[in-house]
C-alpha cells in the first residue's frame, strides 16, 4: 500500500477557563502546571514529525486560547517547523480570553484563520449554555483580528438552545452577517449525556422547530451571499475551511493531544480521552481500527455527501479503481427514486431534501455489501 | 423390579416458591448428580427456562434412595410445567404419578397457581405431602402458612416438614415422607401393556422420544407398539431411564418411568396423554384422561425481512418437532406479506415460540395482536370460527357473535379486593362470587373474556396488587358478546394486520387508546401520518404523528468519523426492527399497542 504523507494535522487543546454545559469534548480547568506538561508532551509527539510539512494546520479544544501568553507562544513556535507554504493555519479562539497580545502572537507565528466562538448575541443564552464572554467581546476581538491582518475569520453560532426562539436566531444571524465575516460555522445542539446538560437530562427541542433553525439560517445566510457548502458550514465564495474539507474528502490527517481522531495510511485513530494517562503514558489509543476497502468506500460517501457540491465522481474512482456507481448501485437508485440524490457529469450530490435526510440516504448506503474494488 | 420399592412422585410449587432448588437438594441427597456435574436447577434444560425461571419441558429422573427402613427405593421425579397454559401437560404427569410433594413459601403462603395443581393432584388421586420452604428467612411464617394450608386445602399439615431447599435442612424428613406416604404403583405387572405418554423430545438422530410411565405390563427392545389415539404403529428400538443422564435399559417394568424411541419421525403420532400398547394383543381400554389440545390463542408470525419466509417456515417445523401443541398455517397480509398464523397454548407458549425463533434461528418477526377464536354466527344460520379479526366477514352477514370465556379465580389479600375488582370490571369481568380464605385473604371468582385477558391481564393484576396476587382459570365456553371489528388505518390506508376484535361498549376508549399509543410508538417520518380507528368503515378516534422535518447531524465533530458512524449504525439498528407498511416504517411494538387499555 502506499504510504502517502498527510497534509493535514490537528492538535487539540484540551484547557478551558470554563466547562461549557453542552460541551463533551475533552476538556479539563486550565491549569498551568499541567499545560506545560501538556505542551512538553505535545513536543514529543510533533517531534515524531520532523521534516513534514502540513498544508492545513488546525488547533482546537477545549480553549486553545485559554493558554497563558508564554505558553502560547511555546505552542505556536513547536509548530512553526511544520508549517508549509501555503498553509492554512487556524487557530480556535474564545472572545474572553483572546487578548490583543495573544492575537499579534499568532500573527507572528503563521495563524491566520481564526475561528471565534460567538455561538449567541443574547446574553440570556451564553449565560445558560455557561459562556463567559459578552457580545462586546466577540466584537472587539473581531475588530482587533482585523486590525492585526486576519479577515479570514469563522464565527460559530448554535440553535436549538433550550428557551432559544427562532427571534432569538434570527438576531444572532443578523449580527454574524452584518460582520461580513468570510465563515460561519452553525451547528444544532446536542444533548450528549457526558455535558452538564445531559446530566441535568436537559431535553432536546423538538424536531420540527429544529427544522425551522436550520432553514432560516440556510434562508438569510444564501440571501446574504454564503454558499451552505457543507452541513453545518457557510462561505463567502471561495472561503471554505481548507482543513476541514480534507475530512469531508476524506483524506488523511495527523492527530495530537487527547481525544483527538487522526487518520493515515488507511488506518484510523483515536488519542486517549484519558488527560492523566495522555502525559504519563506513551501513545495510547481509544481506539485504533484498519481500514478494509469496504470501510474506507463506505467513509468516504459518508463524508463526502455532506458536502453540498457532494463526491466528485473521479476522485471517487481514482482513490478506488472502480467506479461509485459500481459499487452502491442500489442505495443510488433507491436515492435516486426518491429525489435525494442528483447526479451530473462529474458529481453525485444530495438535493436539498436529501440532505436534510442524509442519515437516511446513508443507512442506504451502509447496508449494501460494495464489492470489492 | 420390585414394585413395593417404587415411589413416583411431582414436586408441586409456585414459581419461586422453591420448586428446582429441592428437586436439585434431592438429586444431590439421593447421590444421583455428583457435585462437580451439579448445574444448579437440573430439571430444567432449555435455556429460556433458566433464565425465565420456568419450566416448559417435563422431564424425569430416576433415584435411588437408601431409607431408613433399611431398603433401597427407586424414586422417579416428575417434574411439570409451572405455568397456567400447560394445565393439560401438569394433569398428565402428575398422572403419571401416586404422590406429589407440594411446597409452600413459608412468607408467602398458597397462591392460586399452586392450589389449581393441587386439585390436579387431587383428581388424580395423588397421596400430597404439604413441605414448608424457606424457614430459614427472616420473614418465616410456618405456623401461619400451615393453617392456611388446612384451612384452604384441607390437608393435614401440622407435621409437615419445615425445610429449607437451600441449605438442605429437613430435606430428608421430605424424602422419609416419600417411602412412607407415597403408594407403591398398583398395576399388573403381567397384563397387556399400558404405558401413559406425559411428554415427548425430538432428537434429530433418534427421532421422537416418549416419555412414558408403565402404568400395566411392561416394554422391551424389539415389541411392536401401537399409539392408541393417533393409532401409529411402531417397534421399539431403544428404551431406558434418565438419572438425569440418558441410561439405556432393555426393558422398562410395571410401576417404572423412562423413555422410549422407536425411529418415531413425526411428534404427530405422540400425543401426550396418549396410551402406549401392544401391536397385537394389547390393551383394550386406552388409559383415562386423554384429550387433544385446542389452541387458545393465535398470532400472525411474519418476517420483518420478506426474503426469509422460507427460514421462517422451517424453523417452525422444527418447533413443532419438539412441541406438538404448536400450530400453524400459511397466510397472506396485505401489509406484512407472507407468513404464518400460529397458534399456542397461552400467551406464554406464544412467548416462548416467538423468544425461542428469534435466539435460536437469528430471525427478526413481527407478530401481530393475540387473538382467541370467536364464532360469528351468519344470519343464514352456519357458524365462522375466526381466529384472525381481519377476516371476520361483513357485518351485515352476521347475526350475532360469541367468545370464549373462562372462569378466572383470582386470590389477593383482602386490601386489594377494590383494584381487581376495577381491573376485572374493565376487562368486561362478570362477577360469581368473593369466599373469604382466612382473616386476610380473598377468592375472587370472576368470568373474563379470554380475549381481554390473554395481553397483559397477569401483568395489570400483579400491578394492581403490588404482585400479592395469583390467578388462574380454565376455560368455561362460548357466551354471546356485543362484538365488532376494529379497524386501524395508517396514512388513510387499512392495515389488515392490525385490525381487532372489540366489544361495542368499549370500543371508544379503545380506539382513542391505541391510535395514542401507537402515535408514541411510529417514530415521526418525512411525512404527516394520520393513525385512525375505524368502525363500519366509520372512523372513531384520530392522532396523527407529525412530519420529521430533517435526519441528519449538524454537530461539531470535524474528523471524529467514528462517532458519526455509530450515530449511523444505531439509527440502521433501529431501522431493522422496522416493518415496512405501505408507505410507513412500523416497529414491532406497535403491532402490539392494538391490545392498550384506556389509560396508558
Amino acid at each position: 500500500m502506499e504510504q502517502n504523507k498527510a497534509k493535514s494535522l490537528y492538535i487539540h487543546i484540551p484547557f478551558c477557563q470554563h466547562i461549557c454545559e453542552y460541551c463533551d469534548f475533552v476538556r479539563v480547568g486550565y491549569h498551568q502546571d499541567l499545560a506545560d506538561r501538556f505542551l512538553k508532551r505535545c513536543e514529543q509527539d510533533l517531534s515524531l514529525r520532523q521534516g513534514e510539512t502540513f498544508e492545513t494546520i488546525y488547533i482546537g479544544g477545549g480553549t486553545p486560547s485559554a493558554l497563558s501568553i508564554e505558553q502560547l507562544k511555546t505552542l505556536l513556535m513547536l509548530i512553526r517547523p511544520f508549517i508549509d507554504v501555503n498553509c492554512e493555519f487556524t487557530m480556535e479562539a474564545n472572545p474572553e480570553n483572546f487578548s490583543e497580545d495573544k492575537i499579534k502572537l499568532c500573527v507572528e507565528y503563521g495563524v491566520n484563520r481564526i475561528s471565534l466562538g460567538v455561538q449567541s448575541v443574547q446574553s440570556k443564552l451564553l449565560n445558560l449554555i455557561g459562556r463567559k464572554h459578552t457580545l462586546e467581546d466577540a466584537q472587539n476581538v473581531i475588530s482587533l483580528l482585523r486590525k492585526w491582518g486576519i479577515d479570514n475569520i469563522s464565527a460559530d453560532g448554535m440553535y436549538g438552545l433550550p428557551t432559544q426562539t427562532l427571534a432569538d436566531f434570527k438576531d444572532t444571524l443578523t449580527w454574524l452577517i452584518h460582520q461580513k465575516l468570510p465563515h460561519v460555522s452553525l451547528y444544532a445542539l446536542t444533548i450528549e449525556p457526558n455535558s452538564a446538560f445531559g446530566r441535568k437530562h436537559v431535553q432536546s427541542i423538538d424536531n420540527s422547530l429544529e427544522g425551522d433553525f436550520y432553514q432560516l439560517a440556510d434562508d438569510m445566510l444564501s440571501d446574504a451571499g454564503y454558499q451552505h457548502y457543507e452541513i453545518s458550514n457557510f462561505c463567502l465564495p471561495g472561503m471554505e475551511s481548507r482543513h476541514n474539507l480534507t475530512y469531508w474528502h476524506y483524506e488523511d490527517f495527523v492527530a495530537i493531544g487527547p481525544g483527538a481522531a487522526g487518520k493515515e495510511n488507511h488506518r484510523r485513530y483515536t488519542i486517549t480521552k484519558n488527560i492523566h494517562r495522555y502525559l504519563t503514558e506513551g501513545i495510547i489509543f481509544d481506539e485504533d481500527i484498519q481500514l478494509s476497502v469496504t470501510d474506507e468506500m463506505f467513509e468516504f460517501v459518508m463524508m463526502g455527501l455532506r458536502l453540498k457540491k457532494g463526491i466528485e465522481l473521479r476522485r471517487f474512482k481514482t482513490r478506488f479503481g472502480i467506479s461509485i456507481e459500481t459499487v452502491f448501485n442500489k442505495a443510488i437508485e433507491k436515492n435516486i427514486e426518491k429525489g435525494w440524490l442528483i447526479f451530473s457529469d462529474t458529481h453525485v450530490f444530495p438535493s436539498d431534501d436529501g440532505r436534510l435526510f442524509l442519515h437516511d440516504v446513508l443507512i442506504d448506503f451502509m447496508e449494501v455489501e460494495p464489492v470489492n474494488g | 423390579m420390585n414394585q413395593k420399592y417404587i415411589r413416583n412422585f411431582s414436586i408441586i410449587a409456585h414459581i419461586d416458591h422453591g420448586k428446582s432448588t429441592l428437586a436439585d437438594r434431592i438429586l444431590e441427597m439421593t447421590k444421583t448428580v455428583d457435585n462437580r456435574e451439579m448445574m444448579e436447577q437440573m430439571l430444567d434444560t432449555l435455556d429460556l427456562e433458566r433464565e425465565r425461571g420456568i419450566t416448559i419441558k417435563l422431564n424425569a429422573v430416576q433415584l435411588k434412595y437408601m431409607a431408613n427402613d433399611g431398603n433401597e427405593y427407586t424414586f422417579h421425579l416428575i417434574d411439570t410445567p409451572g405455568h397456567v397454559d400447560f394445565t393439560y401437560e401438569v394433569s398428565r404427569s402428575l398422572a403419571a404419578c401416586e404422590g406429589a410433594v407440594l411446597v409452600v413459601d413459608a412468607s408467602q403462603g398458597i397462591e392460586a397457581q399452586t392450589l389449581a395443581n393441587v386439585y390436579l393432584a387431587l383428581d388424580n388421586n395423588l397421596e400430597i405431602i404439604p413441605v414448608i420452604n424457606k424457614v430459614d428467612l427472616p420473614a418465616a411464617d410456618p405456623l401461619r402458612v400451615i393453617e392456611e394450608i388446612e384451612n384452604v386445602i384441607g390437608l393435614e399439615a401440622v407435621n409437615a416438614p419445615q425445610i429449607s431447599a437451600k441449605t438442605g435442612l429437613n430435606v430428608e424428613q421430605v424424602l422419609e415422607a416419600i417411602v412412607a406416604r407415597v403408594p407403591a404403583p398398583q398395576g399388573d405387572p403381567d397384563a397387556p401393556l399400558k404405558a401413559l405418554v406425559f411428554d415427548s423430545i425430538y432428537d434429530s438422530y433418534r427421532g421422537v422420544i416418549a416419555y412414558v410411565r408403565i402404568k400395566e405390563g411392561s416394554v422391551k427392545i424389539g415389541d411392536k407398539i401401537r399409539f392408541m389415539a393417533t393409532n401409529a404403529y411402531y417397534e421399539i428400538v431403544e428404551c431406558g431411564i434418565r438419572t438425569p443422564k440418558e441410561v439405556k435399559r432393555s426393558s422398562l417394568s410395571c410401576g417404572e418411568v423412562g423413555w422410549i424411541a422407536a425411529s418415531i419421525k413425526s411428534v404427530k403420532d405422540v400425543h401426550v396423554g396418549d396410551t402406549i400398547t401392544f401391536a397385537q394383543n394389547g390393551a383394550i381400554e386406552p388409559l383415562p384422561g386423554y384429550r387433544t389440545l385446542n389452541s387458545m390463542v393465535f398470532c400472525g408470525l411474519y418476517p420483518i425481512e420478506s426474503n426469509r419466509y422460507n427460514d421462517l417456515r422451517d424453523a417452525l417445523e422444527k418447533l413443532q418437532l419438539n412441541d406438538a401443541s404448536l400450530k400453524y398455517e400459511a397466510e397472506t397480509s396485505q401489509a406484512l406479506g407472507f407468513g404464518f398464523r400460529c397458534g399456542f397454548l397461552g400467551l406464554l407458549h406464544m412467548d416462548v415460540v416467538q423468544e425461542r425463533l428469534e435466539r435460536e434461528y437469528n430471525l427478526s418477526l413481527i407478530a401481530t395482536a393475540p387473538s382467541v377464536v370467536y364464532h360469528a354466527f351468519m344470519t343464514d344460520g352456519s357458524m365462522i370460527s375466526v381466529d384472525n379479526p381481519s377476516l371476520l366477514p361483513d357485518v351485515q352477514k352476521i347475526h350475532h357473535m360469541e367468545e370464549p370465556f373462562v372462569k378466572a379465580t383470582i386470590m389477593v389479600p383482602t386490601e386489594y379486593v377494590g383494584p381487581v375488582m376495577e381491573l376485572c370490571q374493565k376487562k368486561r369481568g362478570i362477577y360469581k362470587e368473593m369466599i373469604a380464605v382466612d382473616a386476610g385473604r380473598m377468592h375472587l371468582h370472576y368470568l373474563l373474556p379470554l380475549g381481554e385477558i390473554v395481553y397483559d391481564f397477569f401483568d395489570r393484576l400483579k400491578s394492581a396488587t403490588r404482585g400479592y396476587a395469583s390467578y388462574d382459570y380454565e376455560l368455561d365456553g362460548y357466551y354471546e358478546s356485543k362484538l365488532v371489528k376494529m379497524d386501524i388505518l395508517l396514512n388513510s390506508e387499512v392495515v389488515d394486520a392490525l385490525s381487532t376484535i372489540v366489544h361495542r361498549d368499549f370500543a371508544y376508549g379503545r380506539g382513542k387508546a391505541i391510535t395514542e399509543k401507537m402515535r408514541k410508538l411510529i417514530p415521526r417520518q418525512q411525512f404527516e401520518i394520520p393513525i385512525q380507528a375505524a368502525i363500519n368503515n366509520k372512523i372513531i378516534a384520530r392522532s396523527d404523528i407529525k412530519a420529521l422535518r430533517k435526519n441528519v447531524l449538524a454537530k461539531c465533530y470535524g474528523g471524529d468519523i467514528t462517532r458519526k458512524k455509530k450515530l449511523l449504525e444505531k439509527q440502521k439498528e433501529g431501522k431493522k426492527r422496522m416493518k415496512q407498511v405501505g408507505s410507513v416504517e412500523v416497529p414491532q411494538e406497535a403491532f402490539m399497542a392494538v391490545l392498550s387499555m384506556d389509560e396508558d
